[in-house]
């Protein structure tokens, strides 16, 4: 199907953290910091996998973005109580460290005043550590921020300012037939983004492609067509078209399918309704 | 008697009735049933599945003859209501399952209902015709026009029985006003108006109007990476037009007058209840955002279903729920792992009994939980196909924490995940209710004595 998110494929790290996350649940032998750590490498896991698909789920975005905020906080108000601290037995497993001076690690996995007590859990944790990543605090601003630009789309609807309607005004129209960019800054920034991440090489070409009737598709003729409001008689019309021709009532929009079938069946059932009134049931 | 003793809800017992779908091992995912709803007198229960059909059963007359067989549902209409769309402009596929299904009061011969996938909503109404005219003037029998030089002789057509035909047409459809996907909709008690949400904003729409329709809720933020809340589930006061309640990721619930101001982005009232310090986990927010909320019959009340409880609200009082119960509070240790198989974002729906003195909601392994408030009692009920003999009676099922299992018991690590039962809906006066298992529905009822 198009458009669909990538299909993960159950790979070690995930089978790990399946193990990891069994652990966690039933041991209360890992430490607070290591299970922060688990939880925070999962969520960023996710935002990475969301990430890949082409519409990521915005209720699971935002809640696991702010799972990540709610430990980053943490971990900050921890690393403005205590002073740097060098753990010296962990190695971390992957990229994302920060190295001033020489000395100092930037430790997500908890900075602890005793260095003996990191050095205890090690042997039991150790395993469990370096399979989970190292995560600064920019890695987590940025996961979130990005994943939640990406789920800022470019609105083809109108800015819902308030719609009350006046004697003269119109109400807003709601649908458009092709892609409207707000005038406000954070709106572009959002197409922006959206754009970054599509792949639209030739803006001109996904034109081409479509059938003209199907630019056309989405105008909304159902306006015309009024259930509760039809005359009693039809109005005159040459007896060839009589009964054959179905109103265009209902265009799906945004729809690839020509032929609609309950379109035909609406008209049908009308005149039979006419009909009806006519002969008196 | 002795027929209900030992039983948890002794006032009722709860027997299978009916099981509608297959049985095959391999489950098609366009089967998956994705909404239930029974219409206002409970004649009518609709459901719509992933594949974007819907099913309508009729319930059947009681017979004096058999009269242990209280009315079954059967097919009364089938159609497809949604269909796979593409979005090309975003390069999106849009769904066709169907997220919400939601009756019209019936105002003539003809039920309408309204059904929404993620981006557009449809009104439908399902006739019936048993009848057809004959004898038309200027087309033959077979449809085919007939030249109108060559009719000499006018006719009145007349009305001819037919086999009975039920048709489903879409009378309206409202599209191109949500930009992120519908979760609920809800029908105003004015039954002119109805309300369609999306993870950000809410609209109110005219039935007679399709091109346009109000915001009346909108919590986008001028910068999304500033967004932390998104709404979750919406629903019109049952008599009162003019309010209407919205819950959030968050745990909270909104209610709102749209007499105030036209955009109701201030709420009247706010619900939300402290959070329990000794309870707090790294997923803490997570297990509270609420998956559904609505309304008691009655207007009083409200009910809200986040990951492990149902709360009912007094909306007189906002700042904690007047009753909490706990659907499946053993998965409390078990969060990380349900975490990691996302299971803890899964929105389970909650429903009131006519009455509004019993709720239920649905649970794993195919596990659903009813709650009377006013005995306190509940029950833990399974649908399956090994209790679907015919009247037989639910025997009570209990999740084993820890400890000695007992033989009937299931274990927390024995519970299949992959069986949760989402949607379920209660007739609105009497004691039967039907109940989502994936791709079968399950209606039980109340033991006729």
């Amino acid at each position: 199907m198009l458009g669909r998110g990538l299909k993960r494929k159950l790979s070690d790290y995930e089978e790990n953290m399946a193990g990891l996350s069994s652990a966690f649940d039933s041991s209360r032998s890992l430490s607070y910091p290591l299970r922060r750590q688990l939880v925070l490498n999962m969520c960023l896991t996710k935002l990475q996998t969301y990430k890949m698909l082409v519409e990521p789920n915005l209720h699971r975005s935002v809640l696991i973005a702010n799972t990540v905020r709610q430990i980053q906080e943490e971990m900050r108000q921890e690393s403005n109580q205590q002073p740097i601290n060098v753990c010296p037995g962990i190695t971390p497993s992957t990229h994302s460290y920060v190295e001033s001076s020489g000395v100092s690690l930037q430790l997500p996995s908890g900075i602890s005043q005793q260095e003996s007590h990191c050095c205890d859990l090690r042997s039991v944790e150790d395993p469990i550590e370096n399979s989970l990543l190292i995560v600064s605090d920019d890695d987590m601003s940025s996961a979130i921020s990005s994943i939640l630009k990406d789920l800022d789309f470019v609105e083809d609807i109108s800015p819902p300012t308030c719609l009350v309607p006046t004697g003269d005004d119109q109400p807003k129209f709601p649908e458009n037939t092709g892609l409207k960019l707000e005038d406000d800054r954070q709106d572009l920034k959002g197409a922006e983004c959206v754009f970054g991440s599509f792949e639209i090489s030739n803006s001109t070409s996904y034109l081409k492609d479509l059938a003209i009737d199907d630019i056309f598709e989405d105008i909304d003729t159902s306006m015309y067509d009024s259930d509760f409001c039809c005359p009693p008689l039809m109005p005159p019309r040459p007896p060839s078209l009589a009964t054959e021709e179905p109103l265009k009532t209902f265009p799906s929009c945004n729809s690839s399918s020509a032929s609609n079938i309950q379109i035909c069946r609406a008209d049908l059932s009308e005149l039979d309704h006419i009909m009806e009134i006519l002969v008196g049931s | 008697s002795l027929a209900g003793f030992g039983n948890l809800m002794q006032d009722v017992l709860w027997c299978f009735s009916q099981v509608k779908g297959t049985i095959d091992i391999g489950v098609t995912e366009a089967d998956i049933i994705s909404t239930v709803e029974f219409n206002h007198t409970g004649e009518l229960l609709a459901t719509g599945d992933k594949g974007g059909r819907v099913v309508i059963f009729q319930r059947e007359q009681e017979s004096k003859n058999q009269p242990h067989r209280r009315g079954e549902y059967n097919v009364y209409s089938t159609f497809q209501s949604h269909e796979p769309e593409f979005d090309y402009l975003k390069s999106l596929e849009i769904e066709e399952k169907i997220n919400k299904i939601r009756w019209l009061p019936q105002q003539n011969a003809a039920y309408f209902l309204l059904s929404t996938n993620d981006k557009t909503v449809k009104l439908w109404k399902v006739s019936e015709r048993d009848k057809r005219p004959e004898g038309y003037n200027l087309k033959d029998e077979d449809g085919r026009l007939r030249d109108p030089s060559m009719i000499t002789v006018l006719r009145v057509p007349v009305l001819r029985p037919m086999d009975l035909m039920v048709e489903a047409t879409p009378r309206r459809v409202f599209a191109n006003a949500h930009t992120y996907h519908i979760n609920s909709i809800s029908v105003n008690s004015d039954y002119e108006t109805y309300m369609s949400a999306d993870d950000l904003r809410i609209n109110l729409w005219n039935f007679e109007i399709t091109n346009q329709s109000f915001n009346i809720v909108d919590i986008k933020p001028a910068n999304m990476e500033e967004l932390t809340e998104v709404i979750t589930a919406a629903e019109f006061h049952p008599h009162h037009c003019n309010t209407f309640v919205y819950s959030s990721s968050k745990g909270t619930i909104r209610l709102c007058d749209m007499r105030t101001s036209a955009l109701c982005d201030r709420h009247a009232k706010f619900f939300e209840e402290p959070e329990d310090p000794s309870n707090r986990s790294f997923f803490s927010e997570i297990i509270s955002s609420i998956s559904d909320v609505k309304f008691s019959h009655s207007g009083r009340y409200i009910m809200t279903r986040d990951y492990l409880t149902v709360k009912v609200w007094d909306l007189n009082m906002e700042n904690r729920p007047i009753e909490t119960y706990q659907v499946h509070d053993y998965l409390r240790s078990k969060l990380c792992s349900l975490y990691e198989n996302d299971c803890i974002f899964d929105k389970f729906e909650c429903v009131w009994n006519g009455s509004d003195s019993v709720i239920m909601t649905g649970s794993y392994n195919n596990f659903f939980r009813m709650f009377d408030r006013n005995t306190k009692r509940d029950v833990t009920l399974e649908a399956s196909r090994e209790n679907s003999k015919p009247r037989a009676i639910l025997k009570p099922r209990k999740v084993c924490v820890g400890g000695k299992r007992r033989k009937d018991e299931i274990s927390v690590d024995s519970l299949d995940f992959s069986k949760k039962i989402l949607h379920t809906a209660w007739h609105p006066s009497e004691n039967i209710i039907a109940v989502a298992a994936t791709n079968n529905l399950y209606i039980f009822q109340d033991k006729v004595n």
